[in-house]
């Protein structure tokens, strides 16, 4: 048997070598033709030549036999035959490998010839096992560990999962591992040709997951700081463009508000854990381990993790710009194994949520006479002409137009498609991605423009990522991104649309002349809303990315250390956006009637123009560069991690208007991290950044970040005991510091400096020449350095039922202090200085705090029924401390103490219902006032309502909660998932022009029903809505709480059935899987503005929401 | 892959990283200029300069965008169609130190902090021309000046702000200094100016300060000095500051003299130098009155605000129907105001009910129609708008006056009309058309060559007039001057034998009609403690919300407007913003607020 165990090894050897060695496509070399004439040589000499000649290499233990002088001829033989012949009297059999051809030492060969009988059973003990391991679906494991148990011959499965070993006797047992599943234990038996099925282990798995954490990642069960992540098929169920739009309640610590869904334009506003600061409150995206922040280029199906880090403990190693957060996004990878390919691709009807109700021309004429009635005035229009706007009798000169209709459609569509494939080997590994998205807008279109006006954003994403084992332990990681969003616009914006349809009455003009063109008076010039959307050109928007990513990392565990590797990154991105603009005057005509002779008669207002040509760019490039050192090891219990981190990027803007914005923007930095844990119980770490900015002083420049957190694993100590249904329990905490220099705009605040460019300047002479200026552009504040967020969390991370049921929970704590701020709050504008040139300082202070948490339940039913249900939650409440306001006459009135944002109006406390009431209350100094208008309370009790009372109350626009909850369930082929969302503790002013009727004089603006049916009437006193008044009425229309909305909300943000196809049937059709999807998005919302979308902003709704019915499939091909 | 080639790569990689110099977080300081470099270049330090001036408050935007002329649709001669100008609320009394349009009192500091920086370092500067250099300092001077006169009118006393701030300064020393403090600062300003720079300016100069300039403030500034609100004001004679010091000065009647010897001084030398009452070259009455206004730099023109390629005055008072915005509305009662051709006065009163009373002698009639054209109305238009003096016809645009080529529609349904709909109408049933170049065409987006005239020889006759009224009672130049005034728009003299009341309300009456809508009507009320009278009353006008042509008498009744507020107790000054007390409690709050 000592003689087998040397043949086994030299196998594996053999089987080893061929791994690490480049693939070459399997041909048989035994066909190979060779021509040998040796004379007296030793085997291994004949051997070589014939190695030579065929390229291939021989693999053998050598033996005295192998000297002895042969003597040998071939001529243009099959190597087949040659071997047979050369090796007829040799103990030897052989095996081909590709090109490796193992000389196996048999001496039963040459046993069997004299008896072959008795030698036969023992041929069929040892023997080489070919085997393929694959998991339940089927899906080769490559790379899974195979050990014959007790032995050292092991071998490792290949890319399909196959794998060959020697079997030395049929009772010896064959251990095969592969992380995230049960080991398997199997006798070898006799059988030749296996197959091995492995089964997942899904609580090992869970045990040995890990998170993406800063510059590296971390076993999930030892983290100790705040991190959050979500799974990308959550993501991917959501069918949105934007990548921010699936995120609403996804994860906890992670606050988004979506107020638009104009194409290209939809991104939410996400805040990490709330706002810490009133200034710069975004968080930092790194995306492939490089700061970048177009996260709304991506696709969904790009992304292979999408993590927030929380705490200092989890951002300090970000120490400059940590304070906001971080949001890690890796994009995919491939892995070993055969290629993959996937393509998914969806198609969505939109449709438009809450567009705006305007009442129509009769009522809006009635109520201008309501309004001059009211006031004693004659009214407006006689009973004719109100039947005339009802009645529709004469629309050019009555007109009713409902100005939503007139430019919306309800319906649109959307359609995301990405292909990718992803495979490897030992060697290279690659992942690419082409996606095609495209999402149409709500504009109506005129059949007579020349071009399109529509909005309409069509974006293609093009990514590959290849990882390449050029040596045993060096990796080179090569990712390209490219990324080109095409947007198109009508020539006036869709804000400015809104603003439009909320001012022009229905009764101002027709939507069109006779002749087909925009209607339009000496009123309102040019402000038709129709003519706006379809007549004003068009804007083309360019937004081209290329993000290029090369990586190396160098394993040093054999060079240096065990455990030790050393990783280099450079990154070089561009970004490009490029606004075409072609706007044009539209003709605006007012139609008079008929001539005497019969043609038609029009007064032209304005002329038209024709399109004008505008091009502007922002361009800018950004390297990055980075050297780490990581250090990971073992010693028994004891488990060491280390980090060290040296990186620099510079950002230049190539097209900056001034020399100084031209000058790059830099930053550079020093972090580092230290894990130790014992026995994965006891777990400490250290953190910290050493970070510079540009934007401060020498001596003042660089910051240090530090912070510690540690962790106990009390299901880890052995009076837990192995069956606890507590399966795991954690408890954890962090405390440490995180900066920001951010202040968005101005830079190097350290600086004094004068500006050419730029600078004000002024006419002289009878021509008017222009003569430049040179004013002050900057004052700089030798004293300014980092601000400083001071963060603390303490959070428990607890498992149920074997991972049935996972729970997670986080408190935290935030006091932000240094906050960079100009000192505009307490310089008196008698000192003369332009706003925008006083020095920034530290002067700011807030805190924040709040909790999140999540609750998973998951199972798989012995059945094969799977369900889930999660739920996540965050709370976060912040505080203004110091904000550089000067001394407040009332002390009420000071902004320190109140939430961010928190609104500053007065507060309503009804409407005055009788002249006797007024009489009665205080003095209300904006204007006078008769039953049917806002009554205020007098904070102040001064007798008189003015300015001074207004108050701080209510919640900022932001919410303090927001969550999330839904639930999976699937049997055998169909899957059916839910997911709801929803915010509180938010605040939304349902206010602006549509709801300020006559606001710049009679008949100036347009009216929403909400408003219409709700106002003040003699007849309807118990109104939400105060009295329409006969032109602006300033005591109306002064924020105050009368029109402060509760922006709660639910929405049953998506539903998803999907239908996967039996695999013998996608057999048939040459597919590995097909699955087929329906899925919606903000399929209905509970909330109780119901006016419009409750993520809107203050005001009356813009370009609005949609709700998508999404049809998709997804093919993965064998 | 061996060994070497790998250290190779990672040796690549690190050079990369620590490529950067030690400074690489140092910003190259060859790009921004220091306020010391700029003054070592005369080029520089001229741009600096240059920049001050465009500090210079453009009020030729009644609409107030921004606070820069609020006064116009605050005083009694106009009534802005729109409800956001911040006149509106000053009008409806609505306005506190916490509504207020903050700008009027930051855009002038910003000026100041300009000048003063300028005069701090010009002498660093090397100037091989010296007369330059003092034109420099006299132009920075000058503004200066400017700048303080412009908060002073407003707010009364006020800081004095003789040099620049360091950001990190003791901003509580911000305080107000007296009345007569302020004023005195302001007039060595003047002479100072005055004996730097030049009379006359050649054209390439138009624009900057000039010796006229300096004179004209100092003249304007000691007429309001004079005036009853500055001067012995009862009212503030409690207003003092922290440390018990009275910030307005006690009666003295001898202001008036040297109110009157400034303005006749300022007259004579500009007369001098070839400045004079403009005329236009056909000396039609109408056309030397609206051609002033419209032909910039004429020889009436002092100090001017250049505007470049302009219409913004242009949209805001020409009709809706022609382009415009139908913005800028003459107040019946200032149509009301405008003498008949022979100088008779139509309306001399009214009812509590705003029913005018009318002179019959005057020959005015409040109803039918013109049978016939007139000098300067055409046939058909109301009697009202027939026979008044040629300057009503240069400054109001009313209803059916010939106007860009067609009659004005003002009537409900009109094409100038207020239609089904829209914020752009008159709100009072007239238009203002003096300073508007009728030229522009507005349906094209045309423009032209825009200024606003701060200082013009004509109102130095009128200030010269009242203060020599004031000081020595109607004499002979009294006369003199008002009539020249008179004389150029077709009016006949004042008459003889008027007493000092009788004549100090003629100069009111000719300074109302004359200067309308160039910002002094504002600063006259109040300076003068007429504000109760004329701004606290119900206003009324054409009946906007009827009329289906121009010959419905339905459009022609009077119809109340708005009542507008005035508080005597504090309106007669501006507050300061609170906040900017807040900022700096040195700036005590001004009387009443």
């Amino acid at each position: 048997m000592k003689i087998t165990g040397v043949i086994s090894f030299f196998i594996c050897t053999g089987v080893l070598t061929l791994f690490a060695s480049a693939p070459i496509s399997a041909q048989s070399a035994l066909d190979k033709p060779v021509s040998i004439s040796i004379e007296n040589e030793s085997l291994q000499t004949a051997l070589e030549k014939i190695g030579k000649q065929a390229a291939v290499t021989f693999s053998y233990a050598a033996s005295e036999t192998f000297s002895k002088p042969i003597s040998f001829k071939a001529k243009q033989q099959k190597l087949r035959g040659v071997l047979d012949a050369l090796l007829k009297d040799y103990p030897y059999t052989y095996l081909a490998l590709d090109d490796k051809i193992i000389l196996r030492y048999a001496p039963e060969k040459l046993e069997r010839k004299r008896d072959a009988a008795p030698r036969q059973q023992e041929q069929e003990q040892q023997h080489i096992l070919n085997g393929l391991v694959l998991d339940e679906t089927g899906g080769p494991l490559p790379g899974a560990a195979v050990r014959i148990k007790g032995t050292s011959r092991a071998v490792v499965a290949d890319v399909d999962g196959k794998f060959m070993i020697e079997i030395a006797s049929p009772q010896e047992i064959v251990q095969i591992t592969y992380i995230g599943f049960f080991t398997l234990e199997v006798a070898a038996g006799t059988e030749k040709q296996r197959t091995f099925t492995l089964k997942p282990d899904e609580e090992k798995a869970r045990l040995n997951e890990v998170v993406v954490v800063g510059f590296g990642t971390q076993k999930k069960a030892t983290v100790t700081g705040a991190v959050s992540s979500v799974s990308l098929a959550e993501l991917e169920k959501a069918g949105a463009p934007s990548v921010s739009n699936a995120l609403a309640g996804r994860l906890p610590g992670i606050i988004t508000r979506q107020s638009s869904g104009e194409p290209g334009f939809d991104q939410a506003q996400i805040f990490i854990r709330g706002m810490g600061t009133w200034l710069n409150r975004e968080p930092v995206i790194i995306i492939d381990g490089v700061p970048r922040s177009n996260l709304d280029l991506l696709n969904t199906m790009e992304i292979e993790s999408f993590t927030i880090l929380k705490d200092a403990a989890a951002t300090a190693v970000y120490g400059v710009r940590g304070a906001n957060g971080v949001i890690l996004i890796n994009t995919k990878k491939g892995t070993q194994g055969k290629p993959k390919v996937v393509f998914r691709s969806e198609v969505a009807a939109l449709h438009a949520l809450r567009l705006p109700n305007y009442i129509n021309g009769a009522e809006y004429a009635g109520l201008m006479n309501e309004g001059l009635t009211s006031a004693g005035q004659a009214p407006r229009w006689s009973p004719s002409e109100l039947q005339a706007f009802a009645d529709g009798s004469d629309p050019y000169f009555y007109p009713n137009v409902n100005w939503a209709d007139a430019i919306l459609k309800e319906n649109t569509y959307q359609t995301i498609n990405n292909l990718n494939v992803s495979g490897g080997d030992k060697i290279v590994r690659y992942f690419a991605n082409v996606g095609y998205t495209e999402q149409s807008g709500f504009w109506k279109e005129d059949p007579s423009s020349k071009y399109e006006t529509n909005s309409n954003m069509k974006r293609y994403n093009f990514r590959s990522n290849v990882d390449i084992n050029v040596a045993e332990n060096l990796v080179l990681e090569l990712g390209l991104g490219g990324i080109i969003q095409a947007g198109k616009y009508p020539g006036t914006s869709a804000p400015a649309l809104f603003e439009n349809m909320n001012k022009i009455p229905p009764i101002a003009f027709p939507v069109l002349n006779p002749d087909g063109s925009p209607a339009g008076t000496s009123g309102f010039l040019g402000s038709n809303p129709y003519g706006l959307a379809t007549q004003t050109g068009y804007v083309r928007q360019d937004r081209n990315t290329v993000q290029g990513t090369f990586a190396a990392k160098w394993d040093l565990s054999k060079a240096v250390t065990k455990g030790l590797s050393l990783n280099g990154r450079f990154a070089y991105d561009h970004y490009y956006f490029g606004n075409q603009i072609r706007t044009r005057d539209f003709e605006v005509k007012q139609y008079l009637g008929i001539h005497p002779d019969g043609t038609d008669n029009y007064l032209v207002h304005r002329e038209a123009s024709t399109l004008g040509y505008v091009v502007n760019n922002i361009s800018n490039k950004n390297t990055y560069y980075e050297l780490r050192a990581d250090y990971n090891r073992s010693f028994g219990d004891h488990n060491l991690s280390g980090l060290l981190l040296l990186n620099q990027s510079e950002g230049i803007d190539i097209t900056a208007g001034t020399a100084t914005a031209n000058l790059p923007t830099r930053s550079r930095g020093f972090s580092g991290r230290a894990t130790y844990n014992f026995k994965d119980k006891y777990l400490l770490e250290g953190n910290f950044g050493y970070n510079g900015s540009e934007n401060f002083p020498k001596g003042k420049r660089f910051g240090f970040f530090p912070s510690v957190s540690a962790g106990w694993v009390v299901s880890g100590e052995d009076f837990w005991g192995e069956n606890n249904p507590i399966s795991q329990f954690k408890v954890r905490g962090s405390y440490g510091q995180v900066g920001n220099d951010r202040i968005g705009g101005r830079r190097f605040l350290f600086l004094t400096s004068v500006r050419t460019q730029g600078a004000e300047s002024y006419m002289f002479g009878d021509g008017m020449i222009p003569f430049p200026g040179i004013d002050e552009n900057a004052l700089g504040n030798p004293d300014v350095t980092w601000e400083v967020a001071t963060k603390s969390n303490f959070g428990f991370d607890f498992e149920m039922f074997k991972g049935k049921l996972t729970l997670q929970v986080d408190a935290f704590n935030e006091e932000r202090e240094n906050i960079l701020l100009q000192r505009i709050g307490t310089t008196p504008a008698a000192a003369g200085f332009y706003q925008s040139i006083i020095p920034y300082a530290n002067l700011g202070r807030a805190k924040n705090k709040g909790i999140d948490g999540m609750l998973e339940v998951r199972n798989r039913t012995s059945k094969g029924l799977y369900y889930s249900l999660r739920g996540n939650f965050t709370f976060a409440r912040n505080k203004v401390v110091e904000n550089d306001e000067a001394p407040m006459l009332y002390a009420y009135q000071s902004g320190k103490g109140r939430p961010i944002d928190q609104p500053f109006v007065l507060e309503a406390l009804g409407l005055f219902q009788s002249e006797e009431e007024i009489a009665n209350s205080p003095l209300q100094t904006f204007s006078a006032v008769r039953p049917g208008d806002i009554k205020y309370r007098d904070v102040n009790d001064d007798g008189v309502i003015d300015d001074y009372d207004r108050v701080y109350t209510g919640y900022a626009r932001t919410p303090e909660i927001t969550f999330g909850f839904g639930g999976t369930v699937s049997y055998k082929n169909i899957d059916f998932s839910v997911f709801f969302n929803g915010a509180t503790r938010t605040n939304l002013f349902l206010d602006g022009a549509s709801m300020y009727p006559f606001l710049n004089n009679m008949g100036s603006n347009n009216v929403i029903r909400e408003y219409y049916d709700n106002r003040w009437t003699p007849e309807n006193t118990d109104a939400k809505y105060p009295a329409v008044a006969n032109g602006n009425s300033p005591n109306n229309f002064r924020p105050n709480t009368l029109y402060m909305k509760d922006g709660s909300y639910i929405r049953l943000r998506n539903a998803e059935i999907g239908f996967t196809l039996p695999k013998d049937a996608t057999g048939k059709i040459g597919l590995g899987s097909l699955r087929f999807f329906v899925n919606g998005l903000n399929l209905y919302t509970w909330d109780k503005i119901k006016v419009i979308d409750p993520e809107s902003e203050n005001g009356t709704g813009g370009y609005p929401l949609q709700r998508s019915l999404n049809f998709g499939l997804q093919a993965n091909f064998k | 892959m061996n060994i070497r080639t790998i250290i190779v790569v990672l040796a690549l990689l690190f050079v990369c990283a620590t490529s950067c110099k030690k400074d690489y977080l140092d910003k190259t300081q060859d790009e921004d200029l220091t306020i010391d470099q700029v003054f070592e270049s005369r080029q520089y330090a001229e741009r600096f300069l240059t920049s001050a001036y465009n500090n210079l408050p453009e009020e030729i935007n009644f609409h107030d965008w921004q606070g820069r002329n609020a006064y116009v649709g605050a005083s009694d001669e106009m009534e802005m169609t729109w409800t956001y100008p911040f006149a509106q609320l000053m009008t409806a009394g609505s306005w506190s130190p916490d509504v207020i349009e903050q700008n009027v009192w930051r855009f002038n500091w910003e000026g100041i902090r300009k000048v003063n920086i300028f005069l701090e370092n010009i002498d660093k500067t090397p100037f091989d021309d010296q007369t330059q250099k003092n034109s420099f300092i006299g132009e920075a001077t000058f503004l200066r000046a400017f700048f303080h006169f412009l908060l002073l009118r407003a707010h009364g006393p006020v800081p004095i702000g003789d040099h620049s701030y360091a950001s990190d300064a003791d901003f509580s020393a911000i305080k107000r200094a007296t009345l007569e403090e302020s004023a005195n600062f302001i007039l060595a300003d003047c002479d100072k100016a005055a004996g730097l720079l030049p009379m006359t300016l050649t054209s390439d100069k138009l624009g900057r300060a000039n010796k006229a300039a300096a004179l004209a403030l100092k003249a304007r500034l000691l007429l309001y000095m004079a005036s009853p609100l500055f001067n012995g004001n009862p009212d503030y004679a409690g207003y003092t500051n922290a440390e018990g010091q009275k910030l307005f000065p006690e009666l003295d009647e001898g202001k008036w003299q040297v109110a009157a010897d400034a303005a006749k001084s300022c007259i004579d030398q500009v007369e001098a130098a070839g400045y004079g009452l403009f005329k236009s070259s056909s000396n039609d009455p109408m056309k030397n009155y609206q051609e002033l206004f419209v032909q910039r730099y004429n020889k009436e023109v002092l100090f001017a605000r250049n505007m470049g390629n302009y219409n913004k005055l242009e949209m805001a008072a020409s009709p809706n129907g022609m382009g415009g915005w139908s913005g800028l509305c003459p107040t019946q009662e200032l149509v009301d105001a405008y003498e008949m051709a022979d100088g008779s006065r139509p309306v001399t009163g009214y009812q509590a009910d705003g029913t005018p009373v009318v002179d019959p002698a005057s020959g005015y009639q409040e109803s039918g129609y013109a049978a016939s054209a007139g000098m300067y109305n055409p046939a058909g238009v109301r009697n009202m708008y027939v026979g008044r003096e040629p300057r009503f016809y240069a400054s109001i645009n009313y209803n059916g006056a010939v106007w860009r080529g067609r009659g004005i529609q003002f009537w409900n349904s009109g094409l100038d009309g207020r239609g089904k709909g829209g914020p752009d109408y008159t709100v009072t049933g007239y238009l203002m058309k003096k300073m508007i170049d009728e030229n522009v065409n507005l349906v094209q987006n045309g423009t032209s060559l825009k200024t606003w005239i701060f200082f013009r020889v004509g109102e130095q006759y009128l200030n010269y007039a009242e203060a020599l009224n004031e000081a020595q009672g109607p004499v002979s130049d009294v006369y003199k001057y008002v009539n020249l005034i008179r004389e150029r728009s077709g009016l006949p003299g004042l008459p003889e034998g008027l007493s000092v009341d009788e004549m100090r309300e003629k100069i009111r009456h000719e300074r109302r009609i004359e200067l309308s809508f160039e910002t002094h009507r504002y600063f006259d009320t109040r300076r003068w403690k007429i504000a109760e009278q004329t701004d606290n009353r119900n206003f009324y006008a054409m009946n906007i919300g009827a009329g289906s042509s121009l010959q419905d008498n339905a459009f022609y009744v009077r119809t109340f407007l708005k009542k507008r507020v005035f508080d005597r107790t504090k309106h007669y000054l501006w507050p300061i913003p609170q906040l900017e007390i807040n900022k700096a409690p040195g700036l005590i709050q001004s009387p009443g607020w």
